[in-house]
């Protein structure tokens, strides 16, 4: 499994594992993005690339979730493939998919950010996060 | 299990001793019912986790549709000393200024019924969702920078609304201390495009119609009659405000320990009022109430322009005068009285709504013998409440009452129970009007996933946080 969706009374988050930590960190924004849209209609036409500087994973965590927010809501751009190399305090990512077109992508849910509510970050036996959204 | 215990009718208290640094006690308006609720979820965790926070004053409240939310709850209202206390983002919220807003017309709603699927989609048609789809205006950062300093009264200049659109709204649609300064050029970004669109999840318009009286003196003083058809309208600051709300929480994640305290919940990332992160937070967060304020204000222009398009009659006869404009979250400096002693206050409601009586004044002139009017929608199948402002709120919560009717279900839970489809058909058979951008928030919006408005406001009287004036029916709803 790479990811599964988590139900909180007036919210919604997600769960999401990987073979490392980085992958999670990848299944973590597809799950995200599964949320707003059907992910796998999401072609990879177009790139972005991100490269974020935080304190700590989990706040790592948050700021790449909310970037990808950010160009989705200014750019339109919807993505579906994510490759990301997590380095100390330093993330490194490159995100794939294309620019949302509402005959082709049903708009599901809109996230409005991504909160600090019950964040894990778990890196030590196996590798998974999860994150909680206000939509 | 939190300890709690009853002290008056529909008020319980946490004590201090439930938690480990709880400076103040928690007081939850309740019944026996909903409290009995609230205990089997993290909710009251969260009304504790806002006690242990510098500064609070006299307690840590929670308001009759509390629900479980990030940092405060959702229905949680804390007062903070101005020179001891803390300013919170997460006792505020992502949706800085979620609130709502009542027009009035002159029609009665059974005049209107025959045109009433014409007008939702009209309505449809002319208010943007922005989901998806941009506002009709495009603002540069430079004009934005204006706007948000300046509020509704910017808009009007421009030709969008009148005067009165001004008076009857809540801090007359300008919150003091905005600096545009301390707001990001992200915000900027996504609230250039999106000022004037209503956003999905809660947000609606509705017509509804009055169908009751509880306080006939009230009634008419705020100029409602029975049958009356009513535009309420629920947005927020969209994703300016969830942008300015970002930017400070991750800020601000480091300062408590600079200045010497610990957080039960990285989410509430409080700091010092009298702080320079205090101080940029605040101005930033009145931009955002500003902006909230616009939005609501372009859409009401929308509505206006809906109703003469459909019904061929101009404004001046059809009404649509703002009744009044409320905010659901936000942290604003009030006097209040405590102890005997007026004290200046950084008061945090997060999904609560202030409830001015005539003794607190800053109420428009047609209200100052009855208090502010409070609108509480409920759900849109079943009921919406207009109640006023009075003066024993001050001294149950520094001012304030419920802001809608609370969730009961997560929006996964009530799309177990129910789709979209279903919700449409069930509104239809009761005569309702409903116009759905997208049909799954449709169900996780159904009347089933909140709890009844009706005990909600019961309660709210009952406690003396604000008192019935009429209850309202939905008959078109109009989501994102």
């Amino acid at each position: 499994m790479e990811y599964e969706i988590l139900s909180h009374v007036s919210e919604t988050g997600i769960r999401a594992y990987g073979t490392s930590l980085n992958n999670a960190f990848a299944n973590a924004a597809r799950a995200m993005f599964s949320i707003i849209t059907k992910v796998e209609k999401v072609e990879t036409k177009q790139k972005k690339e991100i490269k974020l500087i935080s304190s700590s994973p989990k706040e790592l965590l948050v700021d790449f979730l909310n970037e990808l927010l950010f160009y989705y809501e200014t750019e339109s751009m919807l993505f579906s493939d994510f490759k990301v190399r997590i380095e100390s305090s330093t993330l490194v990512a490159e995100a794939k998919g294309e620019k949302y077109r509402p005959e082709k992508h049903p708009i599901k849910t809109q996230i409005k950010a991504t909160t600090y509510y019950n964040l894990k970050v778990n890196s030590n036996e196996d590798n998974w996060v999860q994150v909680f959204f206000d939509v | 299990m939190v300890e709690i215990k009853k002290i008056a009718d529909f008020t319980y208290e946490i004590p201090t001793s439930a938690a480990p640094g709880m400076r103040a006690p928690g007081i939850v308006f309740s019944d026996e019912a909903l409290l009995e609720k609230a205990k089997g979820e993290t909710v009251l965790k969260q009304v504790e986790n806002v006690a242990t926070l510098p500064g609070i004053v006299k307690a840590s409240f929670a308001m009759p549709d509390i629900h479980l939310g990030y940092g405060f709850a959702v229905g949680g209202v804390a007062a903070f000393d101005v020179d001891s206390g803390v300013i919170s983002p997460g006792g505020v919220g992502f949706d800085i200024n979620c609130g709502v807003r009542v027009l009035k017309t002159n029609m009665k709603l059974v005049d209107i019924k025959e045109k009433l699927e014409e007008l939702m989609h009209e309505l449809s048609r002319s208010i943007p969702k922005g989901v998806g789809e941009k506002g009709k205006l495009r603002l540069s950062e430079k004009e934005l920078r204006e706007a948000v300093t300046k509020g509704v009264s910017w808009a009007v200049k421009k030709g969008y609304g009148s005067q009165e659109d001004i008076e009857f709204c809540e801090e007359e649609g300008r919150i003091e201390g905005a600096n545009p300064d301390k707001v990001s050029s992200r915000a900027y970004q996504r609230g250039s495009s999106q000022l004037g669109t209503l956003g999905a999840g809660n947000h609606f318009v509705e017509v509804q119609e009055v169908v009751k009286f509880f306080d006939e003196e009230a009634a008419d003083a705020f100029g409602l009659f029975v049958g009356q058809a009513l535009v309420m309208i629920h947005t927020g600051s969209r994703g300016f405000g969830h942008q300015v709300a970002s930017d400070y929480l991750k800020t601000m994640g480091s300062a408590p320990g600079k200045y010497g305290f610990s957080l039960p919940d990285r989410q509430l990332a409080a700091v010092p009022i009298d702080s320079d992160e205090g101080r940029d937070y605040y101005q930033a967060m009145a931009c955002a109430m500003n902006y909230a304020w616009l939005n609501r204000h372009m859409i009401t222009h929308y509505t206006r322009s809906s109703f003469e398009f459909i019904f061929r009659q101009s404004i001046s006869d059809l009404g649509l005068d703002l009744l009044y404009d409320v905010a659901h979250n936000g942290a604003k400096f009030e006097e209040h009285v405590v102890d005997g002693k007026a004290r200046k206050l950084s008061v945090h409601r997060k999904g609560a709504t202030r409830s001015f009586g005539p003794a607190m004044g800053q109420i428009p002139k047609a209200y100052k013998d009855i208090g502010q009017p409070v609108m509480i929608p409920g759900d849109m199948g079943r009921a919406s409440f207009i109640l006023r402002g009075c003066d024993k709120s001050e001294e149950q919560a520094f001012s304030s009452t419920a802001h809608g009717a609370g969730r009961l279900l997560s929006r996964k839970g009530a799309k177990k129970q129910i789709t979209g489809a279903e919700v449409r058909t069930n509104l239809n058979k009761k005569g309702i009007v409903v116009v759905a951008g997208h049909m799954p928030s449709l169900a996780e919006e159904a009347p089933l996933a909140y709890k009844d408005v009706h005990k909600v406001v019961d309660i709210c009287q009952g406690a003396n946080l604000s008192l019935k004036v009429a209850e309202l029916r939905p008959w078109g709803v109009l989501k994102g």
